[in-house]
Protein backbone atom coordinates (compact mmCIF):
# COMPACT_ATOMS: atom_id res chain seq x y z
CA UNK A 1 0.00 0.00 0.00
CA UNK A 2 1.44 3.38 -0.96
CA UNK A 3 1.71 6.33 1.43
CA UNK A 4 -1.00 8.11 -0.58
CA UNK A 5 -3.43 5.18 -0.30
CA UNK A 6 -2.77 4.95 3.45
CA UNK A 7 -3.50 8.68 3.79
CA UNK A 8 -6.77 8.32 1.84
CA UNK A 9 -7.82 5.36 3.96
CA UNK A 10 -7.13 7.36 7.13
CA UNK A 11 -9.54 10.03 5.86
CA UNK A 12 -12.12 7.42 4.81
CA UNK A 13 -11.98 6.02 8.37
CA UNK A 14 -14.00 9.10 9.35
CA UNK A 15 -17.05 7.74 7.49
CA UNK A 16 -19.62 5.50 9.23
CA UNK A 17 -18.85 1.76 9.17
CA UNK A 18 -21.69 0.81 6.83
CA UNK A 19 -20.58 3.44 4.32
CA UNK A 20 -16.98 2.18 4.39
CA UNK A 21 -18.13 -1.39 3.84
CA UNK A 22 -20.06 -0.25 0.78
CA UNK A 23 -17.65 2.22 -0.80
CA UNK A 24 -14.17 2.41 0.76
CA UNK A 25 -12.27 0.21 -1.72
CA UNK A 26 -14.08 1.77 -4.63
CA UNK A 27 -13.43 5.32 -3.39
CA UNK A 28 -9.74 4.55 -2.88
CA UNK A 29 -9.59 3.39 -6.51
CA UNK A 30 -11.33 6.59 -7.68
CA UNK A 31 -9.11 8.83 -5.53
CA UNK A 32 -5.94 7.13 -6.76
CA UNK A 33 -7.13 7.32 -10.37
CA UNK A 34 -7.57 11.07 -9.93
CA UNK A 35 -4.19 11.65 -8.29
CA UNK A 36 -0.89 12.64 -9.89
CA UNK A 37 1.80 10.04 -10.43
CA UNK A 38 4.18 11.47 -7.84
CA UNK A 39 1.57 12.64 -5.37
CA UNK A 40 2.28 11.47 -1.81
CA UNK A 41 -0.46 13.24 0.15
CA UNK A 42 -4.14 14.03 -0.53
CA UNK A 43 -4.63 17.55 -1.84
CA UNK A 44 -6.18 19.97 0.67
CA UNK A 45 -9.37 20.32 -1.41
CA UNK A 46 -9.83 16.55 -1.64
CA UNK A 47 -9.15 16.13 2.10
CA UNK A 48 -11.60 18.86 3.13
CA UNK A 49 -14.24 17.38 0.77
CA UNK A 50 -13.80 13.90 2.28
CA UNK A 51 -13.96 15.22 5.86
CA UNK A 52 -17.01 17.37 5.11
CA UNK A 53 -18.91 14.50 3.43
CA UNK A 54 -17.94 12.10 6.24
CA UNK A 55 -19.43 14.55 8.75
CA UNK A 56 -22.60 14.88 6.62
CA UNK A 57 -22.91 11.09 6.38
CA UNK A 58 -22.55 10.78 10.15
CA UNK A 59 -25.09 13.52 10.90
CA UNK A 60 -27.77 12.50 8.43
CA UNK A 61 -30.15 9.92 9.88
CA UNK A 62 -29.39 6.77 7.99
CA UNK A 63 -32.18 5.22 6.05
CA UNK A 64 -29.95 2.67 4.45
CA UNK A 65 -27.89 0.59 6.81
CA UNK A 66 -28.23 -2.46 4.64
CA UNK A 67 -30.30 -4.87 6.68
CA UNK A 68 -33.00 -2.26 7.37
CA UNK A 69 -33.43 -3.09 11.04
CA UNK A 70 -32.23 0.21 12.46
CA UNK A 71 -35.74 1.51 12.97
CA UNK A 72 -37.11 -1.39 15.05
CA UNK A 73 -34.11 -1.20 17.40
CA UNK A 74 -34.54 2.57 17.72
CA UNK A 75 -38.20 2.13 18.62
CA UNK A 76 -37.18 -0.47 21.23
CA UNK A 77 -34.74 2.09 22.66
CA UNK A 78 -37.52 4.71 22.91
CA UNK A 79 -39.65 2.08 24.64
CA UNK A 80 -36.75 1.42 27.05
CA UNK A 81 -36.58 5.15 27.91
CA UNK A 82 -40.36 5.28 28.46
CA UNK A 83 -40.21 2.22 30.72
CA UNK A 84 -37.40 3.79 32.78
CA UNK A 85 -39.64 6.82 33.40
CA UNK A 86 -42.50 4.44 34.26
CA UNK A 87 -40.14 2.77 36.77
CA UNK A 88 -39.41 6.20 38.29
CA UNK A 89 -43.14 6.86 38.71
CA UNK A 90 -43.69 3.40 40.15
CA UNK A 91 -40.94 3.86 42.77
CA UNK A 92 -42.39 7.24 43.77
CA UNK A 93 -45.92 5.87 44.08
CA UNK A 94 -44.85 2.81 46.09
CA UNK A 95 -42.80 4.72 48.72
CA UNK A 96 -45.61 4.27 51.29
CA UNK A 97 -46.08 0.57 50.62
CA UNK A 98 -42.31 0.03 50.71
CA UNK A 99 -42.06 1.59 54.14
CA UNK A 100 -45.05 -0.48 55.31
CA UNK A 101 -43.48 -3.68 53.96
CA UNK A 102 -40.17 -2.96 55.75
CA UNK A 103 -41.97 -2.07 58.99
CA UNK A 104 -44.03 -5.27 58.79
CA UNK A 105 -40.85 -7.30 58.50
CA UNK A 106 -39.07 -5.33 61.26
CA UNK A 107 -41.43 -3.74 63.84
CA UNK A 108 -38.53 -1.73 65.38
CA UNK A 109 -37.87 0.10 62.08
CA UNK A 110 -37.71 3.82 62.93
CA UNK A 111 -38.41 6.98 60.93
CA UNK A 112 -34.69 7.83 61.06
CA UNK A 113 -33.84 4.45 59.56
CA UNK A 114 -36.42 5.04 56.83
CA UNK A 115 -34.77 8.35 55.98
CA UNK A 116 -31.44 6.57 55.83
CA UNK A 117 -32.86 3.96 53.43
CA UNK A 118 -34.40 6.76 51.36
CA UNK A 119 -31.09 8.63 51.12
CA UNK A 120 -28.81 5.64 50.63
CA UNK A 121 -30.88 3.41 48.36
CA UNK A 122 -34.18 4.72 47.06
CA UNK A 123 -33.07 8.21 45.95
CA UNK A 124 -29.98 6.83 44.13
CA UNK A 125 -32.26 4.25 42.46
CA UNK A 126 -34.57 7.05 41.28
CA UNK A 127 -31.64 9.10 39.96
CA UNK A 128 -30.36 5.96 38.22
CA UNK A 129 -33.66 5.50 36.35
CA UNK A 130 -33.50 9.10 35.07
CA UNK A 131 -29.88 8.61 33.97
CA UNK A 132 -30.82 5.31 32.33
CA UNK A 133 -33.71 6.94 30.44
CA UNK A 134 -31.21 9.52 29.13
CA UNK A 135 -28.83 6.74 28.12
CA UNK A 136 -31.58 4.89 26.21
CA UNK A 137 -32.36 8.08 24.26
CA UNK A 138 -28.66 8.73 23.66
CA UNK A 139 -28.23 5.21 22.29
CA UNK A 140 -31.26 5.68 20.03
CA UNK A 141 -29.70 8.87 18.63
CA UNK A 142 -26.21 7.39 18.21
CA UNK A 143 -27.54 4.21 16.63
CA UNK A 144 -29.77 6.19 14.26
CA UNK A 145 -26.75 8.21 13.16
CA UNK A 146 -24.63 5.17 12.44
CA UNK A 147 -22.14 5.55 15.31
CA UNK A 148 -19.88 2.58 14.85
CA UNK A 149 -19.63 1.65 18.56
CA UNK A 150 -23.35 1.95 19.36
CA UNK A 151 -23.93 -1.80 19.48
CA UNK A 152 -20.88 -2.47 21.64
CA UNK A 153 -21.77 0.37 24.03
CA UNK A 154 -25.34 -0.88 24.22
CA UNK A 155 -24.01 -4.37 25.03
CA UNK A 156 -22.15 -2.90 28.03
CA UNK A 157 -25.32 -1.05 29.08
CA UNK A 158 -27.27 -4.31 28.82
CA UNK A 159 -24.68 -5.97 31.07
CA UNK A 160 -25.12 -3.23 33.69
CA UNK A 161 -28.94 -3.53 33.52
CA UNK A 162 -28.68 -7.30 33.98
CA UNK A 163 -26.35 -6.88 36.96
CA UNK A 164 -28.65 -4.26 38.53
CA UNK A 165 -31.74 -6.44 38.16
CA UNK A 166 -29.98 -9.51 39.61
CA UNK A 167 -28.63 -7.42 42.51
CA UNK A 168 -32.17 -6.12 43.27
CA UNK A 169 -33.57 -9.63 43.19
CA UNK A 170 -30.69 -10.88 45.38
CA UNK A 171 -31.37 -8.18 48.00
CA UNK A 172 -35.03 -9.15 48.19
CA UNK A 173 -36.30 -5.89 46.69
CA UNK A 174 -39.07 -7.89 44.97
CA UNK A 175 -40.73 -8.48 48.35
CA UNK A 176 -40.66 -4.76 49.26
CA UNK A 177 -41.35 -3.10 45.89
CA UNK A 178 -42.82 -5.75 43.57
CA UNK A 179 -44.23 -3.21 41.07
CA UNK A 180 -40.87 -1.45 40.62
CA UNK A 181 -39.09 -4.77 40.11
CA UNK A 182 -41.73 -5.80 37.55
CA UNK A 183 -41.10 -2.60 35.56
CA UNK A 184 -37.32 -3.18 35.83
CA UNK A 185 -37.97 -6.66 34.42
CA UNK A 186 -39.82 -5.11 31.47
CA UNK A 187 -36.86 -2.73 30.93
CA UNK A 188 -34.48 -5.69 30.93
CA UNK A 189 -36.66 -7.61 28.43
CA UNK A 190 -36.66 -4.57 26.12
CA UNK A 191 -32.85 -4.39 26.31
CA UNK A 192 -32.66 -8.13 25.69
CA UNK A 193 -34.89 -7.80 22.60
CA UNK A 194 -32.66 -4.95 21.32
CA UNK A 195 -29.48 -7.00 21.74
CA UNK A 196 -31.14 -9.99 20.00
CA UNK A 197 -32.06 -7.72 17.09
CA UNK A 198 -28.44 -6.51 16.85
CA UNK A 199 -27.12 -10.07 16.76
CA UNK A 200 -29.62 -11.08 14.10
CA UNK A 201 -28.79 -8.07 11.93
CA UNK A 202 -25.04 -8.76 12.27
CA UNK A 203 -25.64 -12.31 11.02
CA UNK A 204 -27.36 -11.08 7.86
CA UNK A 205 -25.65 -7.73 7.32
CA UNK A 206 -25.81 -7.53 3.56
CA UNK A 207 -24.95 -4.79 1.17
CA UNK A 208 -27.73 -2.53 -0.05
CA UNK A 209 -25.92 -2.21 -3.36
CA UNK A 210 -24.86 -5.57 -4.59
CA UNK A 211 -27.26 -8.42 -4.32
CA UNK A 212 -25.72 -11.13 -6.44
CA UNK A 213 -24.01 -8.67 -8.80
CA UNK A 214 -21.86 -10.20 -11.53
CA UNK A 215 -18.16 -9.80 -10.68
CA UNK A 216 -15.41 -9.98 -13.31
CA UNK A 217 -11.69 -10.00 -12.57
CA UNK A 218 -9.56 -8.17 -15.15
CA UNK A 219 -5.76 -8.10 -14.87
CA UNK B 1 -32.73 18.27 -7.56
CA UNK B 2 -29.17 19.40 -6.82
CA UNK B 3 -26.92 20.03 -9.78
CA UNK B 4 -24.47 17.27 -8.77
CA UNK B 5 -27.32 14.71 -8.70
CA UNK B 6 -28.67 15.95 -12.05
CA UNK B 7 -25.25 15.68 -13.69
CA UNK B 8 -24.60 12.21 -12.23
CA UNK B 9 -27.95 11.00 -13.62
CA UNK B 10 -27.12 12.62 -16.97
CA UNK B 11 -23.75 10.84 -17.01
CA UNK B 12 -25.58 7.53 -16.53
CA UNK B 13 -28.32 8.24 -19.09
CA UNK B 14 -26.44 6.70 -22.02
CA UNK B 15 -25.27 3.60 -20.15
CA UNK B 16 -23.65 2.29 -16.98
CA UNK B 17 -20.41 3.82 -15.69
CA UNK B 18 -18.04 3.39 -12.76
CA UNK B 19 -17.17 6.11 -10.24
CA UNK B 20 -14.16 7.61 -11.98
CA UNK B 21 -15.97 7.43 -15.34
CA UNK B 22 -18.83 9.47 -13.87
CA UNK B 23 -16.39 12.13 -12.59
CA UNK B 24 -14.79 12.49 -16.03
CA UNK B 25 -18.14 12.48 -17.80
CA UNK B 26 -19.63 15.13 -15.51
CA UNK B 27 -16.60 17.35 -16.20
CA UNK B 28 -17.18 16.88 -19.93
CA UNK B 29 -20.96 17.43 -19.81
CA UNK B 30 -20.55 20.65 -17.83
CA UNK B 31 -17.76 21.90 -20.08
CA UNK B 32 -15.21 21.58 -17.28
CA UNK B 33 -17.24 23.77 -14.93
CA UNK B 34 -18.18 20.99 -12.46
CA UNK B 35 -15.39 18.77 -11.16
CA UNK B 36 -16.95 16.29 -8.75
CA UNK B 37 -14.74 15.17 -5.90
CA UNK B 38 -14.92 11.59 -4.65
CA UNK B 39 -16.61 12.56 -1.36
CA UNK B 40 -19.34 14.52 -3.15
CA UNK B 41 -19.85 11.78 -5.77
CA UNK B 42 -20.35 8.96 -3.29
CA UNK B 43 -22.66 11.00 -1.07
CA UNK B 44 -24.73 11.76 -4.19
CA UNK B 45 -24.69 8.10 -5.32
CA UNK B 46 -25.86 6.97 -1.87
CA UNK B 47 -28.69 9.52 -1.89
CA UNK B 48 -29.75 8.58 -5.43
CA UNK B 49 -29.81 4.88 -4.51
CA UNK B 50 -31.94 5.61 -1.43
CA UNK B 51 -34.38 7.44 -3.69
CA UNK B 52 -34.45 4.44 -6.04
CA UNK B 53 -33.03 6.40 -9.00
CA UNK B 54 -29.85 4.35 -9.57
CA UNK B 55 -28.59 0.84 -8.86
CA UNK B 56 -25.36 -1.10 -9.19
CA UNK B 57 -25.08 -3.03 -12.45
CA UNK B 58 -21.87 -5.05 -12.09
CA UNK B 59 -18.49 -5.10 -10.41
CA UNK B 60 -15.03 -5.58 -11.78
CA UNK B 61 -11.66 -6.03 -10.18
CA UNK B 62 -9.16 -4.19 -12.39
CA UNK B 63 -5.49 -4.33 -11.29
CA UNK B 64 -6.78 -5.63 -7.94
CA UNK B 65 -8.93 -2.48 -7.51
CA UNK B 66 -12.71 -2.65 -7.19
CA UNK B 67 -14.83 -0.97 -9.83
CA UNK B 68 -18.59 -0.85 -9.45
CA UNK B 69 -20.74 0.15 -12.40
CA UNK B 70 -23.88 2.18 -11.78
CA UNK B 71 -26.96 2.48 -13.96
CA UNK B 72 -30.27 4.35 -13.94
CA UNK B 73 -33.36 2.53 -12.71
CA UNK B 74 -36.59 3.02 -14.73
CA UNK B 75 -37.66 5.51 -12.02
CA UNK B 76 -34.32 7.31 -12.40
CA UNK B 77 -34.79 7.53 -16.16
CA UNK B 78 -38.30 9.01 -15.73
CA UNK B 79 -37.12 11.42 -13.07
CA UNK B 80 -34.22 12.67 -15.21
CA UNK B 81 -36.55 13.15 -18.19
CA UNK B 82 -39.03 15.13 -16.06
CA UNK B 83 -36.24 17.23 -14.55
CA UNK B 84 -34.64 17.93 -17.95
CA UNK B 85 -38.02 18.92 -19.48
CA UNK B 86 -38.63 21.27 -16.58
CA UNK B 87 -35.20 22.89 -17.00
CA UNK B 88 -35.78 23.17 -20.75
CA UNK B 89 -39.17 24.86 -20.20
CA UNK B 90 -37.64 27.25 -17.63
CA UNK B 91 -34.76 28.10 -19.95
CA UNK B 92 -37.13 28.69 -22.90
CA UNK B 93 -39.31 30.95 -20.75
CA UNK B 94 -36.25 32.91 -19.59
CA UNK B 95 -34.96 33.41 -23.15
CA UNK B 96 -38.43 34.38 -24.40
CA UNK B 97 -38.80 37.04 -21.68
CA UNK B 98 -35.32 38.38 -22.43
CA UNK B 99 -36.15 38.67 -26.13
CA UNK B 100 -39.44 40.35 -25.26
CA UNK B 101 -37.68 42.86 -23.02
CA UNK B 102 -35.17 43.62 -25.76
CA UNK B 103 -38.05 44.12 -28.21
CA UNK B 104 -39.85 46.65 -25.98
CA UNK B 105 -36.59 48.46 -25.17
CA UNK B 106 -36.09 49.35 -28.83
Amino acid sequence: MTALERAYRRLLALYPDWFRREHEDEMVAVLLAGSDEHQRRPGPGEAVNLIWNAVCMRLSPQRSQGAGDVRPSIWLMYLGAALELAALGTIERSLGSMRAAISAADPRFTLAQWHAVLASQITPAMVATVVAAGLWLTFAWLHGHGWRWSKVAFGVFFGILTYGLLADLGQGVAAIAPAAVAVSGAVWLTAFATVTLFLRSAARAESAWHKGLPLRVIR
Amino acid sequence: MQEASFLVLTALAAGSQHGYGIIRDVAEISGGRVRLRAGTLYTALERLREDGLIEAEREEIVDSRLRRYYQLTPTGRERLRAEASQLEANAAAALQRLDLARGTAR
